[in-house]
């Protein structure tokens, strides 16, 4: 990679030089050394890891255990939704392959597709008030996100400073488990698990920065809205009944991508 | 693993609903099976400088030249980056030698001076989209995440590591996350817990040199693997059979012989090869199961399984006699696998503890295929035919089998017309057929409670468009393609021609290899 810009070793020349006498012109102008412009448009692949931390909004998880017809039953009715909050974190590794383009102007666009892995875990104790002090304990855990995204940036030599955005997915697991008493002592256990496959949207921006022929270096902030979903929860033994989730979800990712195919 | 691909992808498995102390015919679950993933792998390109149809008449599917590569460590070089980051002088020579193994590809220009060319890891990546369809519903209620048909789903996505690691050290080592089984298919069971979406998958790490004794010219080395056939070179065997990709959400038959995935990533395994004269192939190896925590850290829920084995011999011996553009090989495989069923598959008790009886499944197969190389296209017959002799101690006693012996066959005949060099299109077809010993206690049909064998058969038809093969075009050595449109038919599924017809399978998949 080249250092010096075109307009900068230009400057320097003009600056630098001695006065030119008649008696020193050549009879041929001397070939201009010429800087090759740094670009950032090509292909690249690579890989990235970082944290993620996402908030659910579940609604309503003591109806599912409290009005079900095998365990609270009729007689439990839970009156009007509730919503908590269960928080998840964990780590997120994985790669992408994209391409951008840079304009004359430095402008530069490109296309990104990404998957990673998924640590996040996370849940919460949520109290039955029809049979105190039966608790529920309700767990979230995301193991596959995805995103295609678009990004849009302005370079500066080598480096890059863009936005991105675009559509994503993530992969999630429910379960709501405990022991269900009815203040009588009753025992029984119940066990509602649910999958989703959640599409939604995310923003996104950071930096990145080539740093050796054909690599570079990124830190990234992304943010991810999956919405609200209705997952259906089924207890083998129990049945089945719906709960909602509201999810969202951040991430700072560090990246390193190799640039194929001849980049400069 | 849940993980498919089984043949796909995670591969190779195949999901089996066992039963409590029951043999290695395995209930057929879901049909996240696990067909082998296979690869055509960049890293391979970049590494031998090669169009991936230097190596494969179709993703996974073996040219002569791509065996060899494989036969020898995936240690070949020839591309514009350094084999590894430890290549010294003795090793390019030693590989010198080698290169009239080469002689099955146009030779690839390589740079005059190795030691000032770049190292890339040799990294990749794997994603498979798909669409499936089948004639009856494909998943039963409740199906979150997924409909009950007409399914796009994305998996397997797989990480590799595909490519020399040194001069004779090369190694093919895959992760794999597979998309969760439906809501369905939960038994509500404490052993729920174990079901995974990321696993370990293939993983074969070989030592691969030359000698010269006498008349006789050896390549031999060392592989450890863990998947039974993974290691071999041929498309006949069952890891890197046809159908390349499967529908992970499709139902596949219940029934098969234990050799046949089984035990894919549950088992460590660790054998010595030789290919002679060009010529005649022989290798031995030896597995044993990892034990419960082992498997359930890969990322293997270790009830998928059957239960744990002893160590179990396997063989391969074949002949591959080739002149001009024909190539033949025939060939025998097979297993000796001791299996310990688990006590309580359902952890209902909390133990991960096995019988003491064990059921013994002796797996003998033979195979044969015939290559042709035209100017513009590939010619592939494959032919493939496991017995499989089943002595049922631990399960008969368990009241698990009805018999105290059974058998079962499983028969692939397959023809595969690849046509062009990039945009190559690729037609294949194949003939299945399983059969066996009727077992009550072993093989039970919803649709037919007559139905008491593990027999299934029918066809498979695919094209699939490859748009680089055979030229250094765009996208190589980063990228490549497969779509593929591929259609299973049965005649017969699980003992019965009752809802057969509903398990006919469409499925339309992209699958992305970078």
């Amino acid at each position: 990679m080249n250092k010096l810009s075109f307009a900068t070793a230009t400057a320097l020349v003009l600056v630098i030089a001695p006065p030119v006498r008649a008696a020193d012109l050549p009879l041929k102008a001397p070939a201009t050394p010429f800087v090759e412009r740094f670009t950032w448009t090509g292909c690249y692949l690579g890989a990235h890891v970082g944290g993620a931390w996402m908030r659910n909004s579940v609604t309503d998880p003591v109806l599912l255990v409290q009005d079900n017809a095998n365990l609270g039953g009729p007689g439990f009715t839970t009156v009007g939704p509730t919503t908590v909050g269960v928080n998840q974190d964990g780590v997120v590794a994985g790669g992408q392959i994209g391409c951008d383009y840079q304009f004359p102007q430095n402008f530069v666009l490109g296309i990104e597709g990404a998957a990673s892995g998924g640590t996040m875990k996370g849940s919460r104790v949520v109290a039955l008030p029809d049979s105190p002090p039966d608790t529920a304990l309700v767990s979230v855990k995301t193991d596959f996100v995805t995103a295609l995204t678009g990004r849009a940036g302005y370079a500066v030599d080598h480096w890059l400073f863009y936005a991105r955005g675009g559509v994503a997915w993530a992969n999630s697991k429910y379960s709501v488990t405990g022991t269900f008493n009815g203040g009588a002592g009753l025992g029984l256990p119940f066990d509602f698990e649910g999958l989703s496959i959640r599409t939604g949207w995310t923003v996104g921006a950071g930096a990145e920065w080539a740093f050796a022929q054909d690599w570079s270096a990124r830190l990234e902030y992304d943010y991810y809205d999956f919405g609200s979903h209705t997952a259906t929860m089924n207890d083998i033994v129990n049945g089945p009944g719906p709960l909602s989730f509201k999810t969202t979800m951040q991430t700072v990712k560090l990246g390193v991508n190799f640039h194929m195919w001849g980049w400069q | 693993m849940q993980t498919m691909c089984g043949r796909i992808s995670r591969c190779l498995q195949r999901h089996k609903l066992c039963v409590v102390g029951a043999v290695a015919i395995l209930a057929g679950c879901f049909a996240i099976s696990f067909a082998p993933s296979a690869q055509a792998l960049p890293s391979f390109a970049r590494q031998t400088g090669q169009p991936c149809g230097t190596c494969h008449t179709d993703f996974p599917a073996l040219t002569p030249f791509g065996r060899r590569f494989k036969l020898l460590g995936y240690t070949a070089g020839g591309g514009e980056f350094r084999t590894t980051p430890f290549s010294s002088k003795a090793g390019a020579d030693a590989r010198a030698e080698l290169d009239k193994l080469r002689g099955y590809a146009k030779a690839v220009e390589a740079p005059a001076d190795g030691s000032s060319r770049g190292w890339v890891p040799p990294i990749s990546m794997m994603a498979i989209v798909g669409y499936t369809h089948t004639q009856g519903p494909t998943v039963a209620p409740p199906t979150d995440p997924y409909k009950a048909n007409d399914n796009v789903v994305l998996s397997p996505f797989s990480g590799f590591w595909g490519g020399a690691i040194t001069d004779h050290v090369g190694a093919f080592a895959q992760v794999t996350y597979s998309a969760p089984d439906p809501l369905s298919a939960l038994s509500g069971t404490p052993a729920d817990q174990f079901k995974h979406t990321w696993s370990w998958d293939n993983a074969d790490v070989r030592f691969a040199s030359t000698a010269s004794v006498g008349p006789l010219d050896l390549v031999y080395g060392i592989t450890a693997n863990n998947n039974p056939t993974v290691q071999d070179l041929w498309n006949t065997t069952p890891a890197w059979s046809f159908p390349y990709a499967v529908s992970s959400l499709a139902a596949t038959p219940a029934a098969s012989t234990v050799i046949e995935g089984t035990f894919a990533a549950r088992v460590a395994g660790v054998g010595a090869y030789t290919m002679i004269n060009d010529l005649l192939y022989l290798e031995f190896s030896a597995y044993k199961t990892l034990g419960f925590n082992a498997q359930n850290s890969l990322g293997m829920n270790p009830f998928d399984g059957p239960g744990l084995t002893d160590v179990s011999p396997y063989w391969r011996a074949a002949l591959e006699p080739h002149w001009g553009p024909h190539t033949l090989m025939v060939g025998t495989f097979g297993m000796v696998t001791d299996v310990h069923p688990w006590v309580d598959a359902s952890f209902v008790t909390g133990t991960t503890a096995t019988v003491p009886l064990s059921d013994r499944f002796t797996d003998i197969g033979v195979d044969a295929q015939y290559q042709y190389q035209g100017p513009n296209y590939w010619l592939t017959l494959r032919g493939s035919y496991i017995r499989e002799f089943q002595r049922l101690d631990a399960s008969f006693a368990s009241f698990a089998a009805a018999n105290p012996t059974n058998e079962l066959n499983s028969l692939k005949l397959q023809a595969s017309f690849a046509y062009g060099a990039d945009n190559r299109v690729v037609f294949t077809g194949q003939y299945f057929n399983i059969w066996g010993t009727s077992d009550p206690f072993l093989f039970v049909n919803a649709n037919d409670p007559t139905a008491t064998t593990p027999n299934s058969n029918g066809w498979m038809a695919e094209i699939a468009y490859i748009p680089f093969s055979a030229s250094k075009s765009f996208g190589w050595p980063w990228f490549n393609a497969r779509i593929g449109l591929q259609y299973i038919y049965y005649n017969k599924f699980d003992g019965s021609t009752i809802g057969a017809h509903d398990n006919n399978t469409v499925f339309l998949h992209a699958w992305f290899a970078m």
